[in-house]
């Protein structure tokens, strides 16, 4: 704001020396009405741009000399040689003024000589001026008042636009939408006066809107909702409870059903108001009771839902019922949904080959059933993210605190839910990550001064879904990582050549290579070696992926891609060497098309396809085809780190749904599957992990 | 793409810290000094609001919303008139001349938001 101050200086004072020469002028022209205009426009601006600035005094004062310039150029006074020199010497005045608006002993002046510019006017002309000071008053009050009362009510709204308010630019639906961001609301749109089609006219407005609205601010706000629309449009506001009314679903129900009628008059609304508030209050008690009773579950029911999420949930948990269930009841519920999914695909497939009608119907019955059922059953293992954001929170207060660090900690998408067990496991690798962020990322206050940064460092955690995964993406406005200090240390520990050429990203998810630490000095908090790989290796264990990205001076970047959930994967049906076989859509980019030839007489496993040079894995061949004779061959490309590795296999059955099963002993330490899964024909096909598949055979330097 | 407003003020100084607040909320702003420059800087382009004041040299913020009007390619543009006029039948006049609604100067950038949002998603 300074800056516009400084802006507004400068201004201000290129306006003056124009006032200055338009009053000498005026002195020898008093009649010239351009220059009075002109004049009248000055002192409106300075008054308009002044108070913006925070100028009042000056504005207040230019305000007055506006009113009097305005009223010369009417003709209710006239201007005289007096008027213009008074107004030349104000001139002076407020040339002080710009330089202290705030200064005792001008105030005083400037009081005096409003004073003498109001006696003018009186003089002048028989208005007084009072009526547009009051004005401004009362705009204030209006201001102060909407801060003070902050009580729930809910009112009835009718909206009735006029016809033509479209023509002005005005769009009803937004302001119906402000509405509804005062609080809770039913909105509901009468079309009845919609005519028929050939009656149309494009141009005017036909429909209207009834909205019940719950809300804690004051009536003068939803006013202020239809402010420029209110002398045209039919509007109807009108309390009907000084309560809540919307915040059970029984009676929202009920208002929409009122609403939705016909006859959805303020009269029958008010009924149904009448018989709710007797309902409300005989269920308040029991409402206390069951939400002090459904807290204590709730923060049972994983030992991670501290209070934080009840408090934040209060008012809703009040309806919800929760039931306490042990985690491995849990666990077998969903094993069984997993063998029932999979039975059940058998007889899909059984069904459709005896050809009964009845038999398909019932199959698809039976799979519609189920289906829904996973879902449940899925769905009762997922959790917010914030639950863990608890811990994390007092992790960065107590940390920050310790290393003399000003550190905000803000998120986004919390809400965000995802399976349990990937929560508990992944909360300890976010831990880590967030503590490094503080400990290395995050300056001390006084260097972030310097660098131009605010004292205090932020730190942003924000958990979105992307396709079948969800991510979390930790942000933070640190210093950075030291690309040098990475790349130098990686060649003290063989980690890497000198002669290596790697891109930025591939520098600093260098960092996650078992035993690397970068920071110069070890503190107690973190570095101590194990500490990036750990959890890249606890990510990738839960199929996940994690990416690190920084800019030098502005801050780090930490992205963790994690699938939905672990028992279940979509995939990508393929046979190799025709053993089935389940790519994870997840990681799938694209499919391509090619030739055999063009495979087999590629340099380095690198194939080009359509433009585009892709490094490939020949499966079929690594997976020691026998006959290598199958025609058919497709190229999948995948995402690997940053990258697009193309995978060689043969034919493309179907997209696939698979319920990851663990492998046997026998193939525990054969870490390129991720598990198996039973097909619908009773087969097993192998889940590939593309991440460590590409892994296993680059380390082999196949590639 | 970002929303186009167009400004039109006198006052270097308001024009200059609206398009600042404008801007830094992610919106394209052109900027104009008066009504005729206005006109000429609206010139057959998309623009998706005009905010603009009333007293200004050349044409005046209420001519301005008038021949804007004229145009057919602008006859729903929202317009908003900043004034520091509070009298209501001053804003009928710019309601009537075709103006989508008003601010009252001084404002916070808060109200300016506040109001933009009426008229503008």
């Amino acid at each position: 704001m300074e800056d516009f101050k400084k802006l507004f200086f400068d201004e201000a004072s290129d306006l003056l020396i124009k006032l200055e020469e338009s009053l000498m002028h005026l002195e020898d022209n008093p009649d010239d009405i351009e220059l009075i205009n002109e004049v009248f426009r000055i002192m409106h601006s300075l008054k308009g741009s002044g108070s913006m600035f925070g100028f009042d005094n000056l504005s207040k004062l230019t305000h007055d000399l506006e009113t009097l310039y305005d009223k010369i150029r009417t003709g209710d006074i006239k201007l005289t040689s007096d008027i213009i020199s008074f107004t030349m010497s104000t001139n002076d005045h407020i040339s002080q003024l710009l330089k202290n608006d705030s200064d005792e002993s001008l105030v005083l002046r400037t009081d005096e000589i409003k004073k003498h510019i109001n006696s003018i006017i009186t003089s002048g002309s028989t208005e007084s001026i009072d009526e547009e000071s009051n004005n401004t008053e009362i705009t204030d009050n209006k201001s102060r008042n909407s801060v003070s009362n902050s009580n729930e009510a809910t009112y009835f709204i009718r909206f009735i636009p006029n016809e033509d308010i479209l023509s002005d630019g005005t769009n009803p639906i937004y302001l119906v939408d402000e509405l509804a961001d005062l609080g809770e609301s039913i909105v509901r749109l009468n079309i009845d006066n919609i005519p028929d089609f050939e009656e149309i006219e494009y141009e005017k407005c036909k429909v209207s809107w009834t909205i019940i609205l719950s809300t804690e601010v004051d009536k003068s706000e939803i006013d202020d909702v239809f402010l420029f629309v209110e002398d045209d449009s039919k509007i109807e506001i009108v309390k009907i409870s000084e309560k809540n009314l919307l915040s059970n679903f029984n009676s929202k129900s009920t208002f929409e059903f009122v609403l939705n009628n016909k006859e959805n008059t303020l009269e029958n609304v008010l009924s149904a108001v009448k018989s709710l508030e007797t309902m409300l209050d005989d269920r308040s008690v029991i409402d206390e009771l069951t939400a002090v009773e459904s807290r204590v579950v709730s923060e049972n029911i994983v030992d991670e839902f501290e209070s934080v999420t009840s408090v934040g949930t209060k008012t809703e948990s009040a309806g919800i019922e929760t039931v306490k269930v042990a985690a491995n009841k849990l666990d077998s519920l969903i094993n069984l949904v997993s063998e029932l999914v999979t039975t059940q695909a058998r007889l899909v497939n059984m069904a459709a080959e005896t050809r009964s009608t009845e038999m398909v119907i019932l199959s698809e019955d039976l799979q519609h059933l189920s289906r829904q059922f996973r879902d449940i059953a899925f769905d009762m293992r997922l959790i917010p993210v914030q639950t863990m954001v608890i811990k994390f929170k007092r992790l960065v207060r107590d940390l920050s605190k310790n290393l003399g660090k000003k550190v905000n900690f803000t998120t986004e998408g919390t809400e965000t839910e995802l399976d349990k067990n990937i929560i508990t496991t992944i909360s300890d690798p976010i831990m880590h990550i967030i503590r490094n962020s503080i400990d290395h990322g995050i300056e001390l206050p006084e260097t972030r001064l310097e660098n131009n940064k605010p004292e205090a460092g932020n730190i942003h955690l924000k958990a979105y879904h992307s396709g079948t995964s969800i991510v979390i993406n930790i942000k933070d406005d640190g210093n950075g990582i030291d690309k040098n200090a990475v790349l130098k240390k990686a060649i003290d520990r063989n980690l890497i050549l000198p002669t290596d050429e790697l891109s930025d990203k591939e520098i600093y998810n260098l960092l996650m290579l078992p035993g690397f630490t970068t920071s110069e000095l070890v503190t107690d908090v973190s570095g101590r070696g194990v500490g990036m790989d750990v959890v890249r290796k606890t990510i990738e264990d839960l199929r996940g992926e994690v990416m690190i990205d920084s800019k030098p001076g502005q801050g780090s970047e930490i992205t963790i891609r994690l699938p939905l959930t672990l028992s279940i994967i979509d995939g990508l049906l393929v046979t190799i060497n025709n053993d089935s076989f389940v790519i994870p859509l997840s990681s799938v980019k694209q499919i391509y098309k090619v030739d055999k030839e063009s495979v087999n007489n590629s340099i380095n496993n690198i194939l080009n396809v359509e433009g585009v040079q892709f490094p490939f894995l020949n499966l079929p061949k690594l997976f020691g085809s026998i006959s290598n004779e199958t025609d058919e061959i497709h190229f999948v490309t995948v995402s690997y780190k940053d990258k697009s590795i193309g995978l060689v296999i043969n034919k493309l059955i179907s997209e696939y749904q698979a319920v990851l099963k663990p492998i046997g002993k026998i193939l525990k330490n054969n870490e390129i599957f991720a598990g198996a899964t039973i097909l619908g024909d009773g087969k097993v096909a192998l889940v590939l992990d593309t991440n460590k598949l590409i892994d296993h055979y680059s380390n082999q330097k196949l590639m | 793409m970002n929303k186009k407003i167009l400004i039109v003020d006198d006052s270097y100084s308001i024009r200059e810290s609206i398009s600042f607040f404008l801007t830094e909320s992610g919106f394209d702003v052109v900027k104009a000094i008066d009504g005729e420059d206005a006109l000429k800087k609206l010139d057959g382009k998309k623009y998706d609001l005009i905010i603009t004041d009333l007293h200004m040299p050349n044409m005046n913020g209420i001519e301005l919303i008038k021949q804007v009007r004229k145009l057919e390619q602008y006859k729903r543009i929202p317009m908003l008139l900043l004034t520091t006029e509070t009298l209501h039948e001053k804003k009928l006049e710019a309601k009537n001349a075709g103006a989508t609604g008003w601010l009252n100067k001084p404002f916070e950038k808060d109200s300016l938001f506040k109001v933009i949002k009426k008229v503008l998603r």
